[in-house]
């Protein structure tokens, strides 16, 4: 097991759609989404495949978004694997509209049921094209884009 | 935060995690074969390293080097032992010649390349494709170097309340490049590459 124990997001709001692209270490997810879902072997390969479906449960759970107390949930489009193998990369897609100007706020709790020091960062633009860098800790699951 | 300081952060954290032993492992094995008089040599070592390291980082990060990263997993553990049998052949011989000081270095900064692959394919894997890699890999670079010195520091504040204690620090040494190999082993034992 590598000491890194984080994942990156980059989102973007186009047209009223959330779009999002996750890096997550592909050793700690494949072990978790395993033990957490009974799977014998997590496969990515195809968004069919029962480790593709069981992501897509865990994301429902750990990734979302929230504007207006209303949650917005996101669909996998598109599993990759960087060409070392070592990450996941997931493309996500919301599955409700987002209103890039009103406040947002983003839930994710990826990998925190097994590893307190886990870290997720999403990098975003806000309406000001200013990056903004989030960090997701155990104990700040939840954080304000904008 | 910023894109700078986030990175730095999870250099730091890179080094001094606990479950990333090998790197931590390598910077005690090679300290171990000098004393707190030697200050000089010591900076020269960490210097060598870090020259090494931020090398390969920076190749590996721009997509000018790409190595196996089962590999890379698999040298670095080497590098380990072969600084801690290195340490033996030195606690036999004794004190550093100025011929065997400068193959140090040479041996140290070969070493930084090799781990500076090891840092690279983890924090490469993370960035993503068209953004600006140069202010993520600085700041995890200088991230790695801070915790190695915090490691180097804490390590001789350890030896120096030791050989107070214990008139016999070579013996103490021997004890922890040993531990370092037995650590090391178990390492290459639960490798990926061997299952």
């Amino acid at each position: 097991m590598h000491p890194l124990k984080m994942s990156n997001s980059k989102l973007t709001i186009e047209n009223d759609i959330a779009k999002v692209e996750m890096r997550i270490f592909l050793d700690d997810l494949t072990f978790h989404i395993q033990q957490k879902y009974r799977i014998k072997r997590a496969d990515f390969s195809t968004l069919e495949s029962y480790g593709a479906l069981a992501l897509q449960r865990y994301i429902n759970d750990c990734f979302y978004l929230t504007q207006n107390d209303k949650n917005i949930h996101f669909k996998i489009e598109k599993i990759d694997f960087t060409e070392n193998n070592i990450a996941l990369i997931v493309y996500l897609r919301s599955v409700t509209n987002v209103n890039a100007n009103d406040p947002i706020k983003a839930k994710n709790t990826m990998m925190f049921d097994i590893f307190k020091k886990q870290e997720n960062l999403i990098r975003f633009k806000t309406t000001g094209n200013q990056l903004k860098i989030i960090s997701h800790k155990i104990d700040k699951p939840i954080q304000e884009l904008q | 935060m910023s894109e700078f300081l986030t990175y730095l952060k999870i250099g730091v954290q890179h080094i001094l995690d606990i479950n990333g032993l090998d790197h931590l492992l390598f910077i005690i094995s090679f300290c171990l074969l000098y004393s707190l008089k030697e200050l000089r040599e010591i900076v020269l070592l960490i210097t060598a390293f870090t020259i090494g390291h931020s090398i390969t980082l920076i190749l590996a990060g721009f997509s000018i080097v790409t190595v196996n990263s089962k590999l890379i997993e698999l040298l670095i553990p080497i590098t380990i032992l072969i600084s801690c049998i290195k340490n033996f052949i030195g606690f036999a011989k004794g004190s550093q010649t100025k011929v065997s000081l400068s193959i140090h270095y040479f041996i140290i900064l070969f070493f930084g390349l090799i781990h500076g692959l090891g840092f690279s394919n983890f924090i490469k894997s993370l960035l993503f494709e068209g953004e600006n890699y140069i202010i993520p890999i600085l700041g995890f670079n200088i991230g790695i170097e801070l915790a190695q010195l915090v490691v180097v520091t804490i390590f001789y504040m350890l030896l120096f309340a030791i050989c107070k204690i214990w008139d016999n620090l070579k013996w103490f040494k021997v004890i922890v490049n040993t531990t370092i190999i037995l650590i090391t082993l178990y390492l290459i034992s639960k490798l990926e590459i061997f299952h």
